[in-house]
């Protein structure tokens, strides 16, 4: 009897240490998902119902259901991900992740599914950006959330304006509407959410494009089994047509990566 | 119909009555066009003011409530504002943030302390900046903390850049401060109003640039202006609205050259501020020119309605002219050739032709109202005029010859026809009869038919002379005077082809004798006998005739002597193989006859004369009776 019990320590001990992600998840039988909550069209609380809503929300209840496993999400924001992923907060993050070479550095990127270039959102009522090329001008300032791939881009891209870097949630709106800022910087899905939900919010496409972003699913660095079974996932949704379907409700069909 | 009046047509008043309609229905359509565009303006003008008013209520009271929720804010951060507080850092950025986050008219709120210095403050950048003596209200004086008050406009885009040159484009803001005690000094919370907050709103409003609108204190400092001076004499109109606030708190006044401003204005009852919206009124009402534009539309559109429905009433009523003169021109032609009368349902005349009454002898007072019966000759039975009645009641036509009475006496014949007449709905309505007098040509016939009948028996006569003449009365065959006419003929000289011809002559034998002894009546039925008996033998273009006595003849055409001798022969053997039966006294007597014939024949007759050849035929019957009798003989004509 002790025997046993001391073979199943040792089998128990030896998949362990030897376990990758998959097998963890597989084992637990849950499927933790880093997932920032306010993110319009990819991941976010609908304020009537307080749902969680999104392209990212229908794509991870599939990929729980592939794995056959139970979701479970957790909360985290773009300036948090990377550490969250280091620490094994969660096995994915599914949040709609710019592709940067500062994130790859420290998390692995699956294959592309959206990509977006940026935008900028002004009020209705500012006269002084009419359009794209207004923005990067002397005495505008220019908002961009903290932790964001369009922090590094509008670092780069900006000469003239000044860049408004803010870390709380909603501090980019805020700062826009009452002025302390002429504009901040965001991608299509979030600034469709900006169109539909406020009545002071304008659009200002980029005249040429500015960085086409790819968006992709992250898993922690060196799961490589893992990695393969989320690009698996991203293939087959492709194919299946999953990823359209969901796409096509959040509005974001013209920003999908087709294949 | 008859008399022609009733199809009088007025081309000319008809044509003067379309083009009167047709200018009076454009004369309608185009005055209610300008009178609905009068309404339509006046309507578009008053529903213009209401707009503007209703504008103007909904964004000063949007102003007063976002500047209440300010004031509140500014007092309730006073009201946590100590010594203490600010010591112990209690005022952080992020609490402040907190604070105001929800604010989006509030850009910072900013705390100042006696020397003008930001100690505290929402925005990070604020901290430490000195601010102008001027910007802060009063600080030495002795203050109502719990007042707040309301400031300069500052081209900036917050407390940090004051002083510095101001930014391109239109960042600007407004302060509110409340003082705050601080032991023994004042300390003044800063707010930095965000107007463009009030230009968002207003942008969902005014989307024209015909109309602007203004948030201005009661110094006339212009706070905002959603277009930026687009009314050139805004100024004027926010100077007049400073003035006429001391006395009416709202209010809509006209502007300008030809009032061409609408002006609503409303004072907050609670903040320094005014709001005031002025309208463009042409360029307003520009934007009701689609309007007008419609109403043009349909005023065209009907215009061209009119235009048709009267270019087709116009071409039905030239067809109904032309018919109508169609209709006249029949009548006339009708009532030209025939006579015609007509009566109602109930068999009255109500109209009769001239021709009617010259002939008839009657005046038109006298006839209409009258019945037909008035022209009966009396000379039909009841039963004509029923059945004459029974046809036209039932719709069918009648037609007939009859004669009528006339006035003076006597009679016409008329061929009449009687045609029932109906309505539009095929009822019957009046009865049209159409009479041709024939009396003169009745008259005509009959005499033809009396001059025809004599002619008929006088030609009779002559048929029945002409065969007298030419027959044997006691044997019914020709006489001599026939053959000699048919002789002539057969040899007439205009024959073109020769024919042969022969001619015979012939005697019963011994005929003396039958007279003699048994009395002329059987020598009578002897003749008779034989001549029945001949006829049947010969042909019918050949010809027997009695010369007189005993004595025939029998000419036969186009026969040669050898067929001639066959007839011959026949007639002789006919005459003689069976005895001819006569009475006598009484009892029949069979008697035994024979004939001599005397036979010649030509075969050029036109050469010859009859004479000749019957002469030459009784030279050949001579010799037959000289050669025994009951023989024939032939010769040749020389």
């Amino acid at each position: 009897m002790r025997t046993v019990l001391v073979l199943v320590f040792i089998l128990l001990g030896f998949t362990s240490s030897h376990a990758g992600m998959l097998d963890e998840i597989e084992k637990s039988r849950v499927l933790k998902v880093c997932m920032w909550p306010d993110y319009f069209g990819i991941s976010y609380r609908n304020p009537m119902t307080g749902e969680f809503q999104g392209i990212d929300i229908d794509l991870s209840r599939e990929f729980a259901k592939d794995l056959g496993v139970r979701l479970e999400y957790v909360v985290t924001d773009f300036s948090r991900l990377m550490g969250d992923l280091e620490a094994h907060k969660c096995h994915i993050a599914m949040m709609g992740v710019g592709v940067t070479a500062q994130r790859a550095a420290r998390a692995d990127f699956s294959a592309p599914y959206l990509h977006s270039d940026v935008y900028a959102i002004t009020t209705s009522s500012n006269s002084s950006i009419r359009q794209w090329d207004d923005i990067d001008q002397p005495g505008r300032v220019v908002a961009v959330q903290k932790g964001t791939y369009m922090e590094p881009l509008m670092r780069k891209v900006l000469k003239r304006a000044t860049l408004h870097v803010v870390a709380r949630q909603g501090e980019r709106e805020r700062e826009v509407e009452s002025g302390s800022a002429d504009a901040f910087i965001t991608d299509y899905p979030y600034s469709q959410r900006m169109l539909m939900n406020t009545d002071w919010a304008r659009l200002i496409e980029p005249s040429r494009p500015i960085q086409l972003t790819d968006y992709a699913y992250v898993v922690p660095k060196g799961e490589k089994s893992w990695l393969a079974r989320v690009n698996h996932f991203v293939s087959q949704i492709k194919k299946d047509g999953r990823l359209s379907d969901a796409a096509r409700q959040q509005h974001l069909l013209p920003i999908m990566v087709k294949n | 119909m008859a008399d022609g009046h009733e199809f009088h047509v007025e081309p000319k008043k008809f044509r003067l009555f379309f083009t009167a309609l047709l200018l009076v229905g454009l004369l309608v359509i185009w005055s209610a066009f300008v009178i609905g565009v009068h309404f339509e303006e006046r309507s578009e003008e008053e529903s213009l003011k209401n707009r503007i008013e209703i504008n103007t209520l909904m964004l000063e009271d949007h102003v007063s409530r976002t500047l209440d929720a300010l004031v509140a804010r500014l007092k309730s951060v006073s009201a946590i504002t100590t010594p203490s507080s600010l010591r112990e850092g209690r005022l952080s950025t992020g609490m402040l943030y907190k604070l105001i986050s929800e604010d989006h008219v509030i850009r910072s709120i900013s705390l100042v302390d006696d020397s003008g210095r930001v100690v505290a403050s929402s925005l990070e950048r604020n901290d430490g900046k000195l601010l102008p003596d001027s910007m802060l209200p009063d600080r030495s004086g002795q203050l109502d903390a719990s007042e707040v008050r309301f400031g300069q406009v500052f081209q900036n885009r917050d407390l940090y850049d004051v002083g510095s040159p101001a930014p391109s484009g239109d960042v600007k803001f407004w302060v509110a401060t409340a003082a705050v005690p601080m032991g023994q000094k004042t300390y003044h919370w800063v707010a930095v109003i965000n107007l463009g907050f009030f230009k968002n709103l207003w942008a969902r409003i005014d989307n024209d640039d015909a109309t602007e609108i203004g948030l201005f204190d009661y110094q006339g400092q212009n706070l905002i202006s959603y277009h930026d001076a687009m009314v050139p004499h805004f100024d004027k109109v926010v100077a007049t609205i400073v003035n006429t606030v001391k006395s009416r708190q709202r209010g809509f006044l006209d502007f300008g050259e030809g009032h061409h401003l609408m002006v609503a204005y409303r004072t907050s009852l609670t903040h320094p501020v005014i709001l005031a919206i002025a309208g463009d009124r042409q360029r307003l009402f520009a934007q009701g020119a689609k309007d007008r534009q419609f109403l043009a539309t349909v005023a065209v559109i009907a215009s061209l309605l009119v235009f048709a429905v009267l270019g087709v009433l116009y071409r039905w009523y030239l067809r109904y002219e032309a018919s109508v003169i169609e209709m006249a021109n029949q009548a006339k032609a009708i009532s030209a050739h025939l006579m015609v009368s007509e009566s109602a349902q109930n068999g009255k005349i109500i109209r009769v032709s001239d021709t009617f009454l010259e002939v008839s002898g009657y005046s038109r007072e006298e006839v209409i109202g009258q019945y037909h019966g008035m022209f009966n000759s009396g000379l039909y039975s009841k039963e004509f005029y029923r059945s004459l009645w029974n046809t036209v009641s039932s719709g069918n036509i009648w037609k007939g010859i009859f004669r009528n009475r006339k006035k003076a006496g006597g009679y016409y014949w008329v061929n009449a026809t009687i045609v029932p007449f109906t309505d539009a709905w095929g009822k019957v309505s009046r009865y049209v009869c159409f009479y041709s007098d024939i009396t003169e040509a009745i008259a005509l016939s009959e005499k033809l038919d009396h001059e025809y009948r004599l002619r008929e028996e006088l030609s009779q006569m002559n048929r029945d002379l002409v065969t007298d003449l030419n027959t044997d009365p006691l044997t019914g065959v020709a006489n001599r005077r026939a053959l000699d006419s048919f002789t002539r003929q057969a040899i007439a000289p205009d024959r073109k082809l020769t024919q042969p011809m022969s001619v015979m002559m012939l005697d019963l034998d011994k005929f003396k004798s039958v007279n003699d002894t048994y009395g002329h009546g059987a020598g009578d039925a002897v003749l008779r006998e034989v001549a029945r008996r001949w006829t049947q033998q010969i042909r019918t273009s050949d010809m027997l005739a009695r010369f007189g006595g005993e004595e025939f003849c029998v000419v036969l055409p186009q026969t040669s002597s050898a067929q001639a001798q066959r007839v011959a022969e026949k007639l002789r053997a006919v005459t003689a193989a069976t005895p001819v039966e006569i009475m006598h006294n009484d009892t029949p007597l069979f008697l035994n006859v024979t004939v001599s014939i005397g036979l010649v024949s030509t075969d050029w007759p036109q050469h010859l004369e009859v004479k000749s050849l019957l002469q030459a035929a009784d030279e050949a019957l001579y010799e037959a009776k000289r050669g025994g009798r009951n023989r024939v003989v032939s010769r040749r004509a020389a």
